[in-house]
This record gives structure tokens, C-alpha cells and sequence, in this order.
């Protein structure tokens, strides 16, 4: 027992060791931020293998260490809100970056930002700013339709157009959506109640729920379940259908409600903010300058995770709504949702 | 019976001045106190944090109705995840009794096997699951069978995934219990004719605690159920706590994030208790009934006759299920692999976190193993029932308890650390380890100690010359269960997000989302690797302990 118990030490010890953060004295003279020891604390929901490059090169540039803290498809943006929620009395973090703008906008109504407008970002719209400059907007994400391209589903998938044409008896067991109380889908629930009202909102639900929609734990399940054939189709976010065509999977994307008369599709767009009581407020704002310049944005629409420049003319008839009113209604949204998906009454 | 070491033959150790103090009340303190504060800190304080939050909330105390839809909520949730439990008893029994009763190298691996089978994360092992489905999608449909989200197949695919994970619990439960089994009474029965059916009586105990160890296991597994849209009670949990919705917490005009995290947190509670009671109640059942059920009051430690070996049916079944649950996954993993990367590459990749993991690993074993042979020592009552009352609470809400905890500043280095996530991971899994060390405690162990305490040995002089030389190895394979436990966690995880240093498994998280499969594929190996490295490691102790032992 006893040659186990030092064996058992020893790995521990060598492990504890090999986690022993080695932070040698910056060279005589030079200050902090050149001497790469200043850091800077970013909470950020955007997909970490796109992330992680350009805070890479933001090191790279300014000499700033960055420590990310991002979270997981399972958890999106709500963890890292309650993390926000948690350290409210002593904040951690200095930058968020959140993958959408429903809890951004609910962060910035609590106080969690104090204003600031990042150096490169005078040419984003009005639109794309928060009240007061306490949040910027970086790149557009959409909400479109996933369909299989497997020739068994093509006949029922020609006729989806818009999300309405989801209701269609043709598509009964053959169509999937993000839990609405997880992800860009509340926000796309809370879009549609926002925008059409509750008794529309309500018929649409009604609909959903004759087709026996299946409403799976994340838009990326929604993507791979119609690669894979187990779906037809079913609304999810545009980043995640482009993964799964650079994947060579049978799957692809429609922009929904572009015609005539139609209301357009909700547009999603990340957003990032300096944190009220950051740490480090300096190297925070450096980072919102570099991380808000069109460069960053157009080398993440490239990766085709975002969608769209919030610089420039969107090229897809996007949902006139009122962002705010739909991050207010979002739990009633929700709720509503749920009491006709799930049988609740 | 063992023969039992000479009472004045006490090892010449670095804790002899604990001998001489043996009776006096600092030795049983000092002796305590591991199992006492590690068990306090990492499951007492969450809990008192969600007790306050629960109690400081009087007006939503009405959210403690069941809903017909939370019924049959909480009905799925359990049916779903007894199934995962008989199915991982079945698949673990031939292999436990190939681990008790068998010889020579096939129990030894079948040992091996089955810890390591359990140290596979559920999410690389859902992976490898996913790819062998996709592989043979086109025979699954050629034969009728559907994967539609949420339909029978698609439910029972999420079962097995949960139950070829968990095989190996009710077969090193009950392997052990096999080995400690008397063999004459066992040889009585054959004698009779009633060979098997007197083993099973004698089993029956443990199979039960496997039972429900594997339910409660299963229960907390939603990552598994949730993306194929199979909700349950954890779903509604999560939700509850993120929106608010279906409580009835006021909405105050600031959307979705409601009034407040303590109060959200409070009706995400409140939305657990019927699970929490019905688990509690199923615990208290298998506790009681493995206690009423085991028909062995003697340990037996040493040899047992040729004729109680198990049978040639039994290893090749236990063989297959290890091959099955084990070796297909990872072989579809293996297979699904596009690219293989440079060393160098996988380093730069790699090497972060599974440091991360692997400090995490030694930081929890060690703990519990702390708290195991503390626990086993002396007695203390209630260590057992809070560890097992933190790990019911779940991960998310231990997680988010703990943030709040540190959030003052003097908690920064706690929160800048892994030390946060390993309390989590301690406050989850810390159970199994005290489990075990209050096996010894067990009426079985009784004549063992009554025989010390006859020489004039104290608690402490029994458990280090009497228990511990019995016990260690289950008390080791307790500590590193709870390790590796925390190395495949995702709900704590996931929500600590622990960055200094990062772990494996958010990572894994969140190359699963990007579908990029071949990251997620190397990771996924890398970490049954890094279990591996650390279990052969641990077998060459065992294997060099026992050679000293005999020469």
C-alpha cells in the first residue's frame, strides 16, 4: 500500500507542479503592458475555435496576455450571463462578447456596462449600438431554414419558403427546432410574438405543434439531425449550416419570408461591451478597438460564422423588430411556446 | 476469516506518535477531520447556499406543485434512466462474476476494462456511439428502424450510451463483493444444487446499490438525452434557472433574465424537489434493502475452491461486453478520422488541457482518497448522507452556488484557480469514495474490528494495521473513481468554464458543437489515453505492492 500511496504522490506532485504558472520579472524599465504581464479578461459566447486566433494575434499585437473565458454549445451565452450575474459585486471579466444580443440587452438595462465607443466602430450605424454606446454590434448572424438535400425529403422541402410553411401537414414528423428556452431560439420565439402578435403567435404555435415538431438542445442539433436524415428541415442559425456544408453533409439553407410581403427573417448580431467595473478598463477598451474593426468582422464573415457586415447594406429582407421589446417579452414568448409545443395546457 | 497482525507489531511509520495518543480525543479529531471539512467545504457549503436561497424565497414555495406535465416529466426521466440501470447491471453481471470469481489474466483485464470503460467521458463516448449510428444508418433503415428525435429508437440509443458507459459500476461493485464472498457457503449451496441461486440471494445487496448508483448516475447524464430532444426533469431544471419561465417568479420588466439569480436559482430548486425526493427515496431504498439483503456477515479475503470459478459462458459474455462497450466506439472514432495531425500540432493543441485535466484528476483523487481513509477510520455519521445530498443537487447548481460563494474579492485566488472546480467536482462525486469507506463499517467488517478492539487496539491502530491492509484497494479505486469522474464532468464543468488551467472537457464541448470532428475525435482519445496512462500506472503499483507482499 505504501509504494502505491508514493507512486499515487508522486503523479499528483508532478501534475501540480506541471501547473505552476511560471511568471518570470519583467526586464528592468519596461512597463507592464510592454513587457506582455498586463491582461486583459474577455467573457465571450462565440465558438471558441474562431475566437481564439484573433485573440491570439490581439497578444500578438499589443503584447496584452488575454484570457478567455467562453463557454459551450450546451450552455450557450446563459452561463457566461450568470457568471456576469455571480461576480456582479466583484466583476471579473472586462470585455463580453456575446454571440447574440437578447441577454446583451438585458445586461446593459441591469447596469453590468458602462459606456464606450471602440475607436474603429464610428462607421456602425445606430442601429447596431446600444443606448448610450453601452454595447457595439460585430457582424450579423440570420436565422434561416435548414433542409436535407437526401432526395427522399426533396419534394417537402421545395415548398418551404418562410417559417409559416413549416405548418404544413406535409412536414408532420419531419421537422425540429431549438428548445425555445435555450439559444438564439428564445430570442427568434420572442421575435415572432413581437412582431406578429399573440394570436398569429399563437396560431403558429398551434401549427407547430399538429406537425409534431421536435425540439431538440441546441441549433446545432437541429443542423446535424436533417444532415444526418432524421429531419427534413427546421430553423437554426446560418453559421451552423454553413459548417455542415464545408462538412460536404446533406444539408442546406434558405433564408426564409424574402418575398413580397413578407416580414423577413430575424437577424442575430453579436455584440460586444466593456464591463462596468473592469479590471482592467485600458487594455479592455484596446481590446474593443481592435476586436470592433471591419477587418475582424469581414475575417469572421469569411470563416462564415457570421453572416453579414453591420457596416454595409444587408443583402437579405430582415424582420423589422424592436430588439429590446423582444428581449422584455422573451420569458412570456417562451412560456407561450412551451404551453403549445409541449402540451402544457 | 484473515489472520490478523500481533497486536505489538506496530510499524515504525512517521505517524508512530499517533499510537501513543491513540485513544485520546485529538487522535480521533485529527483522525476525522479530513472527511469532516473536505465534506463540509465542497458539499455543505453549496447546500446551505441553495438552502438559504430556497427558504430566504417563501412565495415560491408554490412552485413545488406538480403539473401533469411535470409528472410525466419526472416519469420519463426515471423510466428512461432505470432502464439504463437494469441494462447496465445485465451487461455487468457476467463481467463481475468473471472479476470475483475468475483467474489468471482475463479478470485482470476484464478489471481493467471495466474502470476503464467508466473513465471514458460520455460525451466522447456518445460521439463514438453517434459515429458507429451514422455508419450504419443505412442498414438501420434498410431494417425499418428509424433515429427520428425523441422516438423509441432514438430514446433507446440514448440508453445505451448511458448504459455501456455505466456497465462497469455494477461490475466492480459486485466483482468486489464476489471476492469478499465466503466461499463455503457457497460451496454449501452447490452441494444443494442451489449454487447460483444462493450467490444471486447473497448478491442481491449489491446489485441493488449498483442499481441505484447507476439511476442516480443516469439521472444527471441530460447532455446525452438532450440534443436528440428527449427532455427531462434536468431540461425543465436548466430552463427554469436561465428564464425564469414557468415559475412563478415576477416578471419585472427586465426580460428574460428575471428578478434575480439567488431567486431563479431558488425555482430552479423547487422544480428539482420532486426529482431530488424521488431519487432520495429510491436511495434510501437500495441503501435499505442492500443492508437487509446481504446475506454474508463475514469478509473472506482469501482463495476459493476451482469449482466456484466462474464459468466459460460468463467470461466470454463479460469478454464481449467489454469488446462491445468499449472497444466499438472508440474503434468508430478511430475510423471516422479524417486527418491525423503532426505530434507537434497535437501538442500545441493538446498539451494545456490535459494538464488541466490531469492536475484536476490528482487534486480530486487525492482528496477523496483523504477523506476515503479518514472516513474509514473513524466513524462520523452524516458525512455520507451531505455528500450524497450535494451530489442529488446536481452540477449546474453546485456550480452557480459556488460562484456566488467566491464571488468576494478575497475569493479571487479560489476563482483564478482550479480550486473552484475541484471542489465541484468533489462536492459531486465525493460520495462514492465515502461509500466505500463506510463499506467497511458494514456488519461484515464488524467481527473484524470487535477482534482488534479485543487486543486493545483504538480506532485509529485498527484501521491502519486491520482495515486499511484489507480495504486500501477499494478505498484507492474509490479516490480515483471520484477522479476520473471529474475528469469526464460536464455540468459543473460547463458552467465553471475553468481556465487556470483549462480543461479537456470544454474544450470537447465545444469542438462537438463546431463540428469539427477530428478535433474532437484526437481529444476524445487523448483523454481515454491520459486514463489509460494514469490506470496502468496505478495497476503497476498494485501489481509491485502485492509482489512485495509475498516475497
Amino acid at each position: 500500500m505504501r509504494h502505491f500511496l508514493y507512486l499515487f504522490g508522486t503523479i499528483s506532485l508532478v501534475l501540480f507542479g506541471s501547473n505552476c504558472e511560471h511568471k518570470p520579472a519583467p526586464p528592468t524599465g519596461m512597463s507592464p503592458a510592454a513587457s506582455g504581464t498586463t491582461e486583459v479578461v474577455i467573457y465571450s459566447s462565440i465558438d471558441e475555435p474562431d475566437l481564439t486566433p484573433l485573440l491570439k494575434r490581439f497578444e500578438e499585437q499589443t503584447g496584452i496576455k488575454v484570457r478567455a473565458v467562453t463557454d459551450t454549445e450546451a450552455t450557450k451565452t446563459a452561463v457566461l450571463v450568470e457568471r456576469i450575474e455571480a461576480e456582479k459585486d466583484n466583476p471579473q471579466a472586462d470585455v463580453y462578447w456575446g454571440n447574440e444580443i437578447f441577454h446583451t440587452i438585458n445586461l446593459a438595462k441591469r447596469g453590468f456596462f458602462d459606456p464606450y465607443r471602440p475607436k474603429y466602430a464610428e462607421d456602425v450605424p445606430a442601429r447596431w449600438r446600444g443606448k448610450d454606446d453601452l454595447y457595439t454590434c460585430i457582424g450579423v448572424r440570420a436565422r434561416v431554414i435548414a433542409f436535407s438535400t437526401r432526395s427522399e425529403f426533396k419534394d417537402v422541402v421545395a415548398k418551404i419558403h418562410g417559417l409559416k410553411d413549416l405548418g404544413d401537414p406535409s412536414l408532420r414528423n419531419k421537422i425540429g427546432i431549438c428548445h425555445p428556452g435555450f439559444g438564439t431560439a428564445s430570442g427568434h420565439f420572442a421575435a415572432m410574438y413581437v412582431l406578429w402578435g399573440e394570436p398569429k403567435y399563437v396560431k403558429f404555435m398551434n401549427a407547430l405543434h399538429a406537425n409534431n415538431i421536435k425540439l431538440l438542445g441546441g441549433n446545432s442539433a437541429i443542423a446535424d439531425q436533417i444532415a444526418d436524415g432524421n429531419l427534413a428541415a427546421g430553423p437554426t442559425d446560418n453559421d451552423d449550416v454553413a459548417e455542415g456544408i464545408e462538412e460536404h453533409k446533406l444539408i442546406g439553407g434558405v433564408t426564409p419570408d424574402q418575398g413580397d410581403g413578407d416580414p423577413g427573417t430575424l437577424l442575430i448580431p453579436g455584440s460586444a461591451a466593456l464591463m462596468h467595473g473592469a479590471p482592467h478598463p485600458e487594455a479592455a477598451k484596446q481590446l474593443l478597438d481592435f476586436l470592433c474593426d471591419a477587418a475582424i468582422e469581414k475575417e469572421l464573415i469569411d470563416a462564415r460564422y457570421l453572416g453579414y457586415s453591420v457596416r454595409g447594406t444587408i443583402p437579405v429582407k430582415a424582420m423589422d423588430v424592436d430588439y429590446v421589446q423582444c428581449a422584455h417579452d422573451m420569458r412570456h414568448a417562451v412560456e407561450t411556446a412551451l404551453t403549445i409545443l409541449q402540451g402544457r395546457q | 476469516m484473515a489472520e490478523h497482525p500481533a497486536p505489538n507489531t506496530a510499524p515504525r511509520t512517521v505517524f508512530t506518535w499517533w499510537y501513543r495518543a491513540r485513544e485520546s480525543m485529538w487522535s480521533r479529531i485529527f483522525s476525522a477531520a479530513p472527511a469532516v471539512l473536505v465534506t463540509l467545504i465542497c458539499c455543505g457549503l453549496p447546500l446551505v447556499w441553495t438552502a438559504a436561497a430556497i427558504l430566504c424565497n417563501p412565495g415560491l414555495w408554490s412552485d413545488l406543485r406538480l403539473t401533469p406535465f411535470r409528472v410525466e416529466l419526472l416519469a420519463r426521466t426515471l423510466g428512461c434512466n432505470i432502464l439504463v440501470a437494469v441494462v447496465a447491471v445485465v451487461l455487468g453481471l457476467p463481467a463481475a462474476f468473471v472479476m470475483g470469481r475468475g483467474r489468471g489474466r482475463v479478470a485482470g483485464v476484464m478489471w481493467v476494462l471495466a474502470l476503464g470503460t467508466l473513465t471514458l467521458p460520455s460525451l466522447a463516448l456518445g460521439y463514438g456511439w453517434n459515429q458507429v449510428m451514422r455508419l450504419s444508418q443505412p442498414m438501420l433503415s434498410a431494417m425499418g428502424f428509424s433515429l427520428s428525435p425523441g422516438g423509441v429508437t432514438d430514446t433507446l440509443r440514448c440508453v445505451w450510451i448511458l448504459a455501456s458507459w455505466l456497465w462497469g459500476i455494477p461490475a466492480c461493485i459486485v466483482g468486489l463483493h464476489l471476492r469478499r464472498l465466503d466461499p463455503d457457503l457457497q460451496l454449501a449451496a452447490a452441494l444443494f444444487g442451489a449454487a447460483r441461486r444462493a450467490t444471486f440471494r447473497m448478491l442481491l445487496g449489491p446489485i441493488v446499490a449498483s442499481l441505484a448508483i447507476v439511476l442516480l448516475l443516469a439521472t444527471q447524464e441530460f447532455a446525452v438525452y438532450e440534443p436528440s430532444g428527449v427532455s427531462v426533469m434536468a431540461t425543465e431544471i436548466r430552463m427554469v434557472f436561465a428564464t425564469g419561465a414557468f415559475s412563478s417568479l415576477p416578471i419585472h420588466g427586465t426580460g428574460v433574465l428575471g428578478p434575480d439569480q439567488r431567486e431563479r436559482a431558488a425555482a430552479a430548486m423547487m422544480t428539482a424537489l420532486p426529482l431530488l425526493a424521488a431519487i432520495g427515496l429510491l436511495a434510501v431504498l437500495a441503501i435499505r434493502a442492500s443492508g437487509r439483503l446481504a446475506l454474508t456477515a463475514k469478509v473472506h479475503v482469501g482463495d476459493w475452491p476451482p469449482i466456484l470459478d466462474a464459468g466459460a459462458w460468463a467470461r466470454r459474455f463479460a469478454v464481449g461486453v467489454a469488446v462491445v462497450c468499449g472497444a466499438v466506439p472508440l474503434a468508430a472514432l478511430v475510423f471516422s478520422l479524417r486527418t491525423i495531425d503532426t505530434p507537434q500540432r497535437l501538442w500545441s493543441e493538446f498539451a494545456e488541457p490535459l494538464g488541466g485535466s490531469g492536475f484536476v484528476f490528482a487534486v480530486v483523487a487525492s482528496i477523496a482518497l483523504a477523506a476515503a481513509l479518514s472516513a474509514s477510520a473513524i466513524r462520523v455519521h452524516g458525512v455520507l448522507g451531505l455528500s450524497i445530498v450535494s451530489f442529488l443537487l446536481g452540477g449546474e447548481m453546485a456550480a452557480i452556488a459556488l460562484i456566488r460563494i467566491s464571488s468576494p474579492p478575497w475569493m479571487t485566488w479560489a476563482r483564478d484557480s482550479s480550486v473552484l472546480h475541484a471542489v465541484a467536482c468533489l462536492g459531486r462525486f465525493l460520495f462514492v469514495a465515502l461509500a466505500v469507506a463506510a463499506a467497511t463499517w458494514s456488519p461484515a467488517w464488524e467481527d473484524l474490528r470487535m477482534q482488534a478492539r479485543l487486543y486493545g487496539a483504538g480506532p485509529l491502530r485498527t484501521a491502519m494495521n486491520i482495515v486499511w491492509p484489507l480495504a486500501w484497494p477499494a478505498l484507492c479505486v474509490g479516490a480515483l473513481l471520484v477522479g476520473t469522474l471529474s475528469l469526464t464532468e460536464v455540468s459543473a464543468t460547463g458552467t465553471l468554464i475553468p481556465q487556470h488551467p483549462p480543461v479537456l472537457t470544454n474544450k470537447l464541448l465545444a469542438w462537438a458543437h463546431a463540428a469539427r470532428s477530428d478535433r474532437m475525435i484526437e481529444g476524445s482519445l487523448l483523454t481515454v489515453a491520459l486514463v489509460g496512462i494514469m490506470l496502468s500506472a496505478i495497476l503497476l503499483a498494485l501489481r509491485t505492492s502485492r509482489r512485495r507482499q509475498t516475497l
